[in-house]
């Protein structure tokens, strides 16, 4: 039995992890650098608003400079680990900003589903199919988001299950209806008046 | 197998999308499900869809997000280091206050407390020493931060040892002026004790945004509140009273008695001379009676005919109008009983009254209305002693003032 030896990249990031630990500036910023603009994108997924997106992803790395003593590679990565992180900062800024406060954040996401949902069936103009950036608009935020880190970020469902809170048996099901929501909307033409 | 399809769906996607990294691995073969090849070929798709159409962050943003991180890295550093300080037996205290949150309240604790220090220092030459002493630490601070690279705000004092251009040097230390202190800084010169508000920034600049110029005189010495204190009245008194006086601070004590100057209104007072006035208004009343007021004045005239060595003179009213009689009348009212001896009786009577400038009027009230107490106020000539009063002459339309006779009794202090 052989055991393979840690791949190059491997071994970078426990040692950008390890000096990240002792708070190294350049560690820390080579973090920034690499993550910043993935968590971004994460994060547009969900709030579609520029300016908030890139505030929120700078919290991130804030929140992730706090906590980084109290965290453990135990096979979840760090850039799942800075998901993850993204992704606890978006639920408090949904929780402020939503106006029932009381809702859990699955009931508010619920919500948003069947708003958007509502507005799914929307047909594309001048008779065509929609194209596959449009079709992923009319998703819900939660499937974008699976979408996002599962298909962009090549993420196992595990890990995005672990990022979102949800089980992986969920995230399968939400991926498997995004994949088909698209689907429909990609081939279906719209019906004329 | 029983597996779902979502699970089967999952698993062909892991095998279609695995990282590049396992791509030696050999390529799985497309799934016989036409449904599941079709998803997964769309979630192809939708990866390189998405790869293309990745919206990336501004790079001002990044760079503000960066900063912040920096920021947060510096205070956590310096956190750390406060932690390990105070991590000594017995300091568990100070460790759990030493966190970010609380270390600005501990640094303002510490600046209170020196001015506290200070403040219950009495010795002139302790506390200058201390003042250097606090300088300097501030100084060290400042120095520490910028070494540091910390981003914080404090205020230094010292003495200015240089001021060129931009840059001034405060107790050998340098400071680059922001924008928003060159005003400030234009009225600083060399020698002067300033307080400077001081930014440091995370890439080691240190600026002076605020130079303000320390005055000595609002020393809190206990010893001179007290010299202040009374240096304030002293100050009020002479501005008040004698305007040509301020200048003279020292004198302060002695000020408060010039407060004594207020004579000085009293000419003010009499710049009222109504009343004597009055006393010309005297003969008004006679002259309206002339046909038989001429009796009723002479009441009026009784106490200046007491002045005059004959009473045949008051007769005459137009002597009755001359002040100085008036004036003789007030200074020798024991004469009076002579002239209730000369003229009529019941003039004897009035000048007793006289003296009770108030019942006069009443008496005459009877025979001449209101008038004639104005005649009783022909007593007031004390005030006709002061000449400048008698030119008020002209002022006789002012005869409805007659209320002002309530001043008559000075003539009592005549007695």
């Amino acid at each position: 039995m052989t055991v393979n030896p840690p791949s190059t990249a491997a071994v970078h990031a426990e040692t950008l992890l390890q000096r990240a630990r002792r708070q190294d500036a350049g560690a820390w910023a080579e973090i920034y650098d690499q993550y910043y603009p993935r968590i971004y994108a994460f994060l547009l997924t969900r709030v579609r608003d520029r300016a908030l997106a890139e505030d929120l992803a700078a919290d991130v790395f804030v929140n992730a400079l706090r906590a980084i003593a109290s965290y453990e590679d135990r096979g979840f990565e760090l850039a799942a680990w800075l998901f993850r992180i993204a992704h606890n900062r978006l639920t408090d800024h949904l929780r402020r900003t939503m106006v029932r406060g009381s809702d859990s954040l699955d009931e508010l996401e619920e919500e948003q589903d069947i708003s958007l949902l509502a507005g799914q069936d929307a047909e594309p103009a001048h008779g065509e199919a929609m194209d596959l950036r449009r079709a992923l608009e009319q998703l819900n935020p939660t499937q974008r988001q699976v979408i996002h880190l599962r298909f962009m970020e090549g993420l196992t469902s595990e890990q995005v299950a672990r990022i979102m809170g949800k089980s992986a048996g969920a995230i399968k099901i939400l991926q498997y209806r995004a994949l088909k929501t698209l689907k429909r909307l990609l081939t279906e033409k719209p019906q004329s008046l | 197998m029983n597996d779902s399809f979502e699970e089967r769906l999952d698993a062909a996607l892991d095998a279609a999308l695995r990282p590049a990294q396992d791509a030696a691995r050999p390529a799985d073969a497309p799934p016989a499900d036409p449904e599941l090849a079709e998803l997964v070929q769309l979630a192809a798709a939708l990866k390189a869809e998405q790869a293309l159409a990745a919206e990336r962050p501004s790079a001002a943003a990044m760079s503000r997000g960066r900063r912040r991180l920096m920021e947060a890295l510096a205070a956590a550093q310096s956190g750390a280091t406060a932690r390990a300080r105070w991590s000594r037996p017995g300091d568990w205290l100070g460790a759990w206050l030493g966190g970010g949150l609380f270390k600005p309240l501990l640094y303002s604790l510490k600046l209170a407390r020196e001015q506290v220090t200070l403040s219950l220092t009495f010795d002139p030459q302790v506390r200058e020493n201390l003042r250097e002493q606090f300088t300097h630490d501030r100084l060290r601070e400042v120095q520490s931060l910028q070494q540091l690279r910390r981003a914080a705000r404090t205020e230094v004092e010292g003495t200015v040892e240089r001021i060129e251009n931009d840059v001034v040097v405060v107790s050998g230390v340098a400071f680059k002026l922001a924008p928003s202190a060159l005003g400030d800084a234009a009225a600083v010169k060399s020698g002067d004790r300033v307080a400077v508000v001081v930014v440091t920034g995370t890439d080691g600049s240190v600026q002076a945004v605020n130079v303000a110029v320390e005055q000595p005189t609002p020393t809190p010495v206990p010893s001179a509140t007290p010299r202040g204190a009374t240096a304030q009245p002293t100050v009020r008194v002479t501005e008040t009273a004698v305007p040509t006086r301020p200048v003279e601070p020292g004198r302060t004590a002695t000020a408060t008695p010039t407060a004594s100057t207020t004579p000085a209104r009293t000419p003010d007072s009499t710049e009222t001379p109504p009343p004597t006035a009055q006393g010309t208004r005297s003969p008004e009343p006679s002259r309206t009676p002339t046909p038989q007021g001429t009796r009723t004045a002479e009441p009026t005239r009784s106490p200046s005919a007491t002045g005059t060595p004959g009473s045949k003179e008051t007769r005459e009213p137009t002597e009755t109008r001359e002040p100085t009689e008036t004036a003789e009348a007030t200074r020798a009212p024991t004469r009076t009983p002579q002239t209730t001896r000369s003229p009529e009786p019941t003039e004897t009577r009035e000048p007793t009254e006289t003296p009770e400038a108030t019942r006069a009027p009443t008496v005459t009230g009877v025979s001449s209305p209101t008038r004639t107490p104005t005649s009783t106020s022909a007593p007031t000539p004390t005030r006709t002693s002061q000449p400048t009063s008698v030119p008020s002459p002209t002022r006789p339309a002012e005869s409805t003032e007659t209320p002002e006779p309530t001043e008559t009794p000075e003539p009592t202090r005549a007695h």
